[in-house]
C-alpha cells in the first residue's frame, strides 16, 4: 500500500498531537506522557466514528 | 477452567485452524454463523437478542453447548440496536419498534436523492475521511447529531456520550463472552476483527448503491480516489480488532462489489485494486481474512487466486461451492455452501444428502469448514441445523 497518497492525518488520529501541543503552555514535566495519553484517548474517538461506519 | 474443557478447546482450535490453513484436520470443523436462529432455539424473540446483547450472548452459549459446535461468533446478531438508538442512527429498522418483535433487524438504504454523501462531496471525503465522517456523515445518519455550523443541542451532546460509552461496553463484553464460551463449552470464537472493502463502504453507507453506479460512470477518478483514501483507515480498523495470537481470521463482509451489481471491468478497476493490497498487508502481518462473500462471487475467483496461498478463507453463500473448490481449493480453505433455503424448507434427510455431497466433493482433502451459505436466521428449522451438525460430526471424519 506504499504507492498510495499519504492521508492528511494518519489512521488512528482525530486531532494530531502536533496540533494539540500548540494550544498548551510549555510543558514543565514529562511531555512524552502527555503526548502518549492524548493519542491513546484520541484513538478512542477515531475507533468510535470508524466503527459507526464499518460495524453499525 | 476444567481441564477437560480446556483440552476440548485446544482440540477444536487445532481442528479449526488446520482447516483454515487449507490442511487436513482430524475431522471437518463445524462453525455455523448462527444469528437469529440462536434466539429461536434459546427461547428469545428477535427483539430480545437484538436489543439486549446479554441475551444474545446467552443464546449463543446455549447453542454452542447444546450443538457442540467447534467455533461460533460471540454474537452474530451483531448490530446491538440499543446502541444504534443511543446514537440516533436512521438506517436501521429495529425488531419490536418498527418491526414485528420476531423479525430480524433491517438496514434501510436511503433514496438516491437522500444519500448520506452527495456526489459533489468526494473531494471532502478524499481530503480527510475522518473529518468528513464526523462533520458531514454523522449529522446526516443520526437524528440527534447537529450539523456543523448549526446550534448544538442536548440531544447532540448525549448522542456522543451515550454512543461512546455504549460502544465501549459492548466491545469490551466480547472478551468475557469468548472466555465463557471457552470455559463453559470449549468453543472457539470464530473471528476477530472486521473489514469491509472501500467500494462496499461507499455503496453501503455513503453514496448508496444507485448513486455509486452513476458515479463510476460520471466521475470514475473520484470514486477510485475515494476508495484509495479509505484504504489505510479500513486496514487500521481491521488490524485493531485482529486476534493477537493470529489463530482466527479477520472477517470481511462482502456486499455489492461483484458481478452482476457491477461489471467485471468495474470490479477490476475499482473493487479489487483497492481491496487486494489491504488483504496482502494483513497477510504480511500474519492474519488470515475470511471472505464472507455474500451473494455469488464466483465470477471473481481468478482475482482471488492472485492472493498468497492460505491468506484467505473463501466462504460460499449462493456461490457454487463445487466450482469454488475446483478453481481455488488448492490455495484456500472453503467454508459454507449449504443453502439456507434447504435449512428453512428442506427435510433433515435432504440436508444430510446435501452435506454428504459437499463433504465428498469439497472437503475430501481437508480445507473445508461446515456452515450454511449465509448467516442462519430464525427461519431455519432446528431439526435441519441439528442434521447438518450431527451428520458432519459422524461423516466428516478423516
Amino acid at each position: 500500500m506504499s504507492d498510495k497518497k499519504e492521508p492528511k492525518w494518519k489512521p488512528g488520529v482525530c486531532i494530531p498531537w502536533e496540533e494539540k501541543i500548540k494550544e498548551l503552555p510549555p510543558i514543565r514535566g514529562d511531555e512524552e506522557l502527555v503526548r502518549r495519553k492524548w493519542e491513546d484517548i484520541d484513538q478512542l474517538a477515531y475507533i468510535y466514528i470508524w466503527h459507526c461506519l464499518v460495524s453499525f | 477452567m476444567a481441564h477437560g474443557m480446556e483440552q476440548l478447546y485446544a482440540e477444536r482450535l487445532k481442528r479449526y485452524v488446520t482447516a483454515m490453513r487449507n490442511e487436513k484436520p482430524d475431522r471437518i470443523p463445524i462453525r455455523p454463523f448462527a444469528a437469529e436462529f440462536t434466539a429461536k432455539y434459546a427461547g428469545y424473540t428477535c427483539q430480545e437478542v437484538t436489543h439486549d446483547y446479554e441475551k444474545a450472548f446467552a443464546a449463543v452459549r446455549k447453542c454452542a453447548a447444546d450443538f457442540d459446535w467447534d467455533a461460533v461468533v460471540g454474537n452474530m446478531v451483531y448490530v446491538w440496536t440499543a446502541l444504534t438508538q443511543a446514537i440516533g442512527l436512521r438506517y436501521y429498522a429495529t425488531p419490536g419498534i418498527e418491526l414485528d418483535p420476531d423479525t430480524g433487524f433491517q438496514y434501510l438504504e436511503p433514496s438516491e436523492e437522500a444519500a448520506f454523501m452527495r456526489a459533489d462531496e468526494y473531494d471532502q471525503l478524499i481530503e480527510s475521511p475522518t473529518e468528513f465522517l464526523f462533520n458531514v456523515w454523522l449529522p446526516r445518519v443520526s437524528k440527534d447529531v447537529s450539523p456543523m455550523g448549526q446550534p448544538t443541542s442536548y440531544r447532540n451532546n448525549l448522542s456522543f456520550l451515550k454512543g461512546g460509552m455504549a460502544m465501549l461496553s459492548y466491545f469490551s463484553s466480547f472478551e468475557t463472552q469468548a472466555a465463557r464460551l471457552r470455559a463453559e463449552s470449549g468453543t472457539v470464537s470464530a473471528i476477530s476483527g472486521i473489514l469491509k472493502a472501500p467500494f462496499d463502504i461507499l455503496a453501503d453507507k455513503l453514496r448508496g448503491y444507485i448513486g455509486l453506479t452513476m458515479d463510476i460512470l460520471e466521475r470514475p477518478d473520484k470514486v477510485l480516489a475515494a476508495c484509495e483514501a479509505l484504504m489505510p483507515h479500513l486496514l487500521h480498523i481491521a488490524l485493531g480488532g485482529a486476534d493477537p495470537e493470529k489463530n482466527v481470521p479477520i472477517s470481511i463482509w462482502m456486499h455489492r462489489g461483484c458481478v452482476p451489481f457491477i461489471s467485471p471491468q468495474q470490479f477490476n478497476r475499482f473493487y479489487w485494486p483497492t481491496l487486494k493490497p489491504i488483504i496482502q498487508e494483513i497477510w504480511s502481518r500474519g492474519h488470515q481474512v475470511l471472505f464472507y462473500a455474500e451473494g455469488d462471487w464466483n465470477a471473481h475467483l481468478d482475482s482471488f487466486a492472485e492472493l498468497p496461498d492460505a491468506s484467505i478463507i473463501y466462504h460460499a453463500d449462493k456461490a457454487d461451492p463445487f466450482e469454488a473448490h475446483r478453481k481455488i481449493g488448492r490455495k484456500f480453505c472453503i467454508s459454507g455452501g449449504i443453502p439456507n433455503t434447504l435449512l428453512s424448507f428442506g427435510t433433515p434427510d435432504e440436508v444430510r444428502a446435501y452435506c454428504k455431497k459437499v463433504i465428498d466433493e469439497v472437503a475430501r482433502d481437508g480445507g473445508y469448514i461446515m456452515d450454511a451459505g449465509a448467516i442462519i436466521q430464525n427461519d431455519a428449522r432446528v431439526e435441519n441445523v441439528r442434521a447438518m451438525t450431527e451428520f458432519t460430526r459422524e461423516y466428516g471424519v478423516y
